[in-house]
């Protein structure tokens, strides 16, 4: 079998999982996903730099609290937002806009199944195509990030043993998580007591209020 | 033996894995417990009294003053474990009858229960190191990484362990209006 047979195989079950998926979702939050994806993409690529700006504005904001700017001294609060670096530079710019519109698409995907939100509609075909209308719009946006990771393993190798390409693979995306939690934790560093006491408390509020919701049932 | 952090993460796993199995409903009653004991365990030892307590008992029985830290460790463990048996065995604040379905349900819960194992362990290290690691509990230097998480455990997170008293009040009232 030829690489040229066994790419069209991959890309069409790939394609199959797709239209599958569009035709359990529906026309409508296909739509709506498809729309959202695209549009957001275009946006982010076109006018991202607003929002990095924004990003900026609000972490120089943070900055002009934690110096006592709203309570203390002026001028100190007004040196230490000058100090300040910008959160989103030119090197983690492109990361950065990436990730608004990979939560943006997340939402869009979980808000879109939610029947109440979104109503299915009753054209199947339509829902079928524009499942596959996503697959291919995520195979363009996404291959080109995970070919970083994928590259990494040599074709000779994957043929020859595919559980030991598929160790491979699973290494180096625990790798690429390792270092991105090592990279935030640094980037986030040093978190304040009280931000933590807000996360643990705001965390253990949101898990017990559901709970709480389901006794008074 | 390894370093002293594989055991703790053994211990939050073990723990997370259990909060799953029992549910975020009843795990949060635990939390509740364990947090009001951190906290108050705090209190005592930023004063000074669960030792001078120990140091007391420990005249009236004749004890060796030279171990009197593993005396103060000891008593403290023995308290901490004693808790946990009883509201892990007994009954405590949980919230309802009903636990979240799913796999939000599952994640919940161990999420809540790696809190609970968080405190647990967390606690039992942090005097295990205040106390010098009494009975050879470390044999060799901690690691860079456990040097780490010494400034992340229950007691050092916080300016003071009687932080833990804010979320857990917080929950209590959250239990209690329902």
């Amino acid at each position: 079998m030829t690489t040229e047979t066994q790419i069209l195989i991959a890309f069409a079950l790939y394609l199959i999982f797709f239209g599958w998926l569009g035709y359990r979702r529906g026309v409508w939050p296909e739509l709506t996903l498809f729309l959202v994806t695209v549009v957001s993409w275009v946006l982010l690529q076109e006018r991202g730099s607003i929002v990095v700006r924004m990003t900026n504005f609000f972490g120089k904001f943070l900055v002009l609290i934690r110096s006592g700017g709203l309570t203390g001294s002026t001028e100190d609060a007004l040196q230490a937002v000058s100090e300040a670096p910008n959160v989103i530079t030119d090197e983690n710019q492109y990361g950065f806009l990436f990730l608004v519109w990979a939560v943006i698409v997340l939402f869009t995907f979980i808000l879109t199944t939610n029947t109440k939100i979104v109503r299915r509609g009753k054209h199947k075909f339509a829902a079928v195509l524009l499942g596959l209308a996503n697959g291919l719009v995520f195979a363009a946006l996404l291959l080109p990030v995970l070919g970083q990771v994928l590259t990494t393993i040599p074709a000779q190798q994957a043929e020859a043993a595919p559980l030991n390409a598929l160790t491979v693979l699973v290494t180096e995306l625990w790798q690429v998580f390792v270092r991105t939690i090592q990279n935030v934790w640094q980037w986030v560093q040093p978190v304040p007591p009280s931000v933590w006491l807000i996360i643990i408390t705001l965390l253990l509020v949101l898990i017990a209020w559901p709970v709480r919701r389901s006794a008074k049932r | 033996m390894g370093p002293i952090e594989i055991l703790f993460y053994t211990v939050v796993v073990i723990f997370a894995f259990i909060g799953m199995v029992r549910g975020s409903n009843r795990e949060l009653g635990n939390s509740i417990i364990f947090m009001y004991v951190v906290a108050v365990l705090g209190f005592a030892e930023e004063r000074g009294w669960s030792e001078r307590a120990v140091q007391e008992i420990a005249n009236i029985f004749g004890a060796d003053p030279a171990r009197i830290n593993e005396l103060v460790f000891v008593t403290i463990a023995l308290f901490f474990v004693l808790i946990i048996v009883v509201t892990y065995q007994g009954k405590t604040f949980d919230f309802s009858g009903a636990r979240i379905p799913g796999c939000l349900g599952l994640l919940t819960g161990f999420a809540v229960g790696a809190l609970n194992g968080y405190l647990i362990a967390g606690t039992l290290w942090y005097f295990a190191n205040e106390y010098g690691y009494p009975f050879n509990l470390l044999t060799g230097g901690l690691t860079p990484t456990g040097q780490f998480l010494l400034g992340f455990l229950p007691q050092t997170i916080f300016p003071s362990a009687f932080y833990w008293a804010i979320p857990a009040t917080i929950l209590l009232i959250v239990r209690v209006i329902r």
